[in-house]
């Protein structure tokens, strides 16, 4: 089913990585001369990822593509840079997005069964002006489609018959772009072992090109002191519903204490922003407050809930533009602090 | 405890007692966490785990809680706290509850106060009180046939849907009685028993037709040659697109009127038969109706066929959820297994009746409502001998007080 040329077309696939094996290839030869072009475009792979995100398709030769993509996956796996693989991962399963697209629903088909594990059906159906070629089960779908934002993605905006989602040939390819993300970010996370001798200058210059495109790695600190300005406008909307002596349900309540409790305010503070509440009791707040911040019952200290929970419990509020970037309250108040401090800015790209 | 509740639980306990059929269990009950709301100071006991059948009864008749709950959850270790319980997967479970529906009968039988200012008034409360725009309103709600008829509805919608959209299979369904105001239905299937909290959002808001946007479904406008036509989808396609179209024929009156049909368009319309006129490309057929129109009274018809579920309930993947067999604290009647067969004849106020023989209670006020086919009250400060049903109906409610 699947040629030599689709393998290198689709490095990560299961079956690329049966050729790869049967090659037989041991570390010790990987510094050999007649691997130089494989080593060429496993960090050129690497550099396009780096620099523009997206893995070009100019192949050299067929098993030069199949083998240079394990051993980018070596070296970034070696690098043990969390940014530089997620990005790794992104670049290649666009550069997949890019070609699969155009391929066969046979061959779509093909590799999202057999390398994916996918239960999908092939259509042929034209609804309105549409044409869907495959139906794709539900939780494969849903697995797929959750990370994609667009109104078209929602299930409500889906065709959907007896647990199976119809999707058109580009839609299938865009799914599977993102089983292949994830595929590829998994197989990349292994733990940093020790260098081998053979590969050692090429991690060098592999770590040299994750400092020139994406900075050296800053850790960016919250602010020492709580920052109100930068607060979420659900969390600035629960502080002042409190202190309008309005109630504030359960969920809410939750919200706030743990978004102050994560943000680094001492549970003094905490308890009197509760004081204004119509039911205040001190030894309630302080109790829940101390639960919240895992010094007591299971001790498990809460984060805050995320902003999908949140919409559902009425708790959202007025969301900002910055609130389409983030999944989080706490997020946001990372992203504004830094904008407001104007500290910790990536670095840009020299 | 009051009085009340320390007779409630006296007859809870009685009941328990006798009862030695054992509870419906659900599948790997052994797998579950449960919870037992206690009548004593509103106590939770949770974090329960029961090897056996035997011990989950014998724990009840030790304990005889106001409420008990099971997981949807199926846990390694339920007994252990919640982040080290090791979850393995959650049924897929809906509640239609007559809470969340709009019933024109609630100003009848429901009424509400504000906590905060003290007003009061008649049906669903609002979300903030009218008058001091405080949150925190009291309910009293009531039992009534017509809001559970309408919470019946919404559950059939919601077993076509799973049915012939989801393709789950009716022999993983089950429905049940809550014993209260509305219905519940689990769904027990390998493959949607592992998807995340996330996941579950899409499936309530497909249920709900949430998010739903008819230009989506391809409800578009297109022009060619300086004519425009507009072309959307047609009855009998699958999921939404069908069902959309099916149900304009429905709120072609009242609602239509709403977005701005007149009534001759109406009659055009309604003068035709339904799966005729929507079977083929109709929506450049009526003059005057445009696409703003047709878009507006589509997401009329989505609403219309949708079900009003509690999408809080389905996301939660670690809920505590009724367990069926065991007595409603808020009535005093039995939460059972319905047979989906016959849903339609189930008569949640005559089935699930838990009590016999007859208790004389003093009624301070009580609305009329209908129990074991008899109609009682409406009562005012009475002392009344009436079927223990009906008695413990009405303390449970705390609308009637014990005698002696």
């Amino acid at each position: 089913m699947l040629t030599r040329a689709d393998l290198a077309k689709y490095p990560f696939l299961a079956e690329a990585s049966d050729y790869v094996r049967e090659l037989g290839f041991s570390i010790d030869e990987i510094a050999a001369p007649e691997f130089g072009p494989v080593l060429d475009r496993a960090e050129k792979r690497l550099e396009e990822a780096l620099s523009k995100g997206q893995v070009s398709n100019d192949s050299i030769s067929e098993s030069t593509e199949i083998l240079s993509f394990p051993v980018s996956n070596l070296i970034l796996g070696l690098i043990g840079e969390e940014r530089a693989r997620r990005r790794f991962a992104l670049a290649e399963a666009k550069r997949a997005y890019e070609l699969l697209r155009q391929e066969t629903p046979e061959k779509i088909e093909h590799i999202a069964s057999k390398t994916f594990g996918w239960k999908l059906k092939r259509l042929d159906v034209r609804l309105v002006r549409r044409f869907y070629d495959f139906a794709v089960n539900l939780t494969d779908y849903l697995h797929n489609s959750i990370h994609l934002r667009e109104p078209r993605w929602s299930l409500s905006n889906r065709v959907m018959d007896q647990g199976f989602v119809y999707v058109t040939r580009e839609e299938a390819a865009r799914l599977i772009e993102e089983e292949v993300r994830a595929r590829i970010l998994e197989r990349s996370s292994r733990p940093p072992g020790e260098i081998p001798r053979q590969l050692g200058s090429r991690v060098e210059r592999a770590r040299g090109l994750v400092i020139k495109w994406l900075g050296v790695p800053t850790h960016y600190e919250l602010p020492s002191v709580p920052m109100p300005e930068a607060m979420p406008p659900c969390v600035r909307h629960l502080i002042d519903s409190l202190n309008e002596g309005k109630n504030v349900q359960h969920m809410g309540r939750f919200t706030l204490a743990s978004f102050l409790l994560n943000i680094g305010t001492g549970e003094e503070e905490i308890v009197k922003a509760f004081k204004p509440a119509t039911d205040f009791s001190e030894r309630m707040t302080r109790y829940q407050v101390e639960h919240i911040g895992g010094r007591r019952g299971g001790r498990t200290k809460y984060t805050c809930p995320m902003c999908t929970t949140l919409k559902t419990h009425g708790v959202c509020y007025k969301p900002d533009e910055l609130c389409d970037t983030i999944r989080n309250p706490l997020s946001y108040y990372k992203k504004k602090s830094r904008i407001l401090t104007n500290k910790g800015l990536k670095r840009e790209p020299s | 405890m009051n009085p009340a509740e320390q007779l409630i639980r006296q007859k809870f306990q009685q009941y328990y007692l006798a009862h030695n059929k054992g509870f419906y269990l659900p599948p790997s009950p052994e797998e579950r966490e449960y919870g037992f709301l206690l009548f004593k100071e509103k106590f939770m006991v949770r974090h329960r785990a029961f090897r056996d059948p035997s011990l989950l009864l014998a724990a009840i008749r030790d304990l005889v809680p106001a409420h008990i709950y099971f997981s949807t959850a199926y846990y390694q270790q339920p007994t252990a706290p919640m982040d080290e319980k090791g979850w393995k997967r959650a049924d897929l479970v809906f509640d239609i509850d007559a809470d969340h529906l709009d019933t024109s009968c609630k100003p009848e039988h429901d009424t509400w106060k504000c906590k905060s200012c003290g007003i009061m008034g008649k049906g669903g409360a609002p979300k903030v009180c009218p008058k001091c725009k405080n949150d925190r309103l009291e309910e009293q709600t009531w039992l009534c046939t017509q809001c559970l008829q309408h919470a019946k509805e919404e559950t059939s919608k919601l077993l076509e849907i799973l049915y012939s959209d989801f393709g789950v299979d009716p022999s993983d369904t089950h429905v049940f009685f809550s014993g209260h105001r509305g219905y519940h239905v689990h769904v027990y299937s390998n493959d949607l028993g592992l998807v995340g909290e996330e996941e579950r959002r899409e499936i309530a808001n497909y249920v709900l037709g949430q998010g739903l946007e008819p230009e989506l479904h391809e409800l578009e406008e297109l022009k060619s040659g300086g004519t425009t036509v507009i072309e959307g989808p047609q009855i009998g396609q699958p999921g939404w697109r069908g069902r959309m179209v099916a149900g304009i024929y429905d709120v072609l009156g009242e609602e239509g009127e709403q977005v701005g049909l007149s009534a001759a368009q109406t009659r055009t319309l309604m003068a035709q038969d339904r799966d005729k006129l929507f079977g083929r490309p109709f929506w450049s057929s009526v003059k005057g109706i445009g696409l703003t129109t047709w878009k507006a009274l589509s997401s009329k018809a989505v609403e219309k066929r949708s079900a009003k579920i509690d999408s809080v309930v389905t996301t939660d993947v670690h809920r505590l959820i009724r367990l069926p067999g065991t007595l409603n604290g808020h009535t005093g009647l039995m939460a059972m297994k319905v047979q989906k067969e016959r849903f339609d004849e189930f008569d949640p106020f005559n089935e699930s009746l838990a009590f016999c023989g007859n208790m004389k209670v003093r009624v301070k006020d009580s609305p009329q409502f209908e129990l074991g086919h008899r109609q009682f009250g409406p009562y005012q400060n009475e002392e009344i001998e009436l079927p223990s049903y009906a008695a413990m109906l009405l303390l449970c409610k705390r609308r009637a007080e014990p005698l002696g």
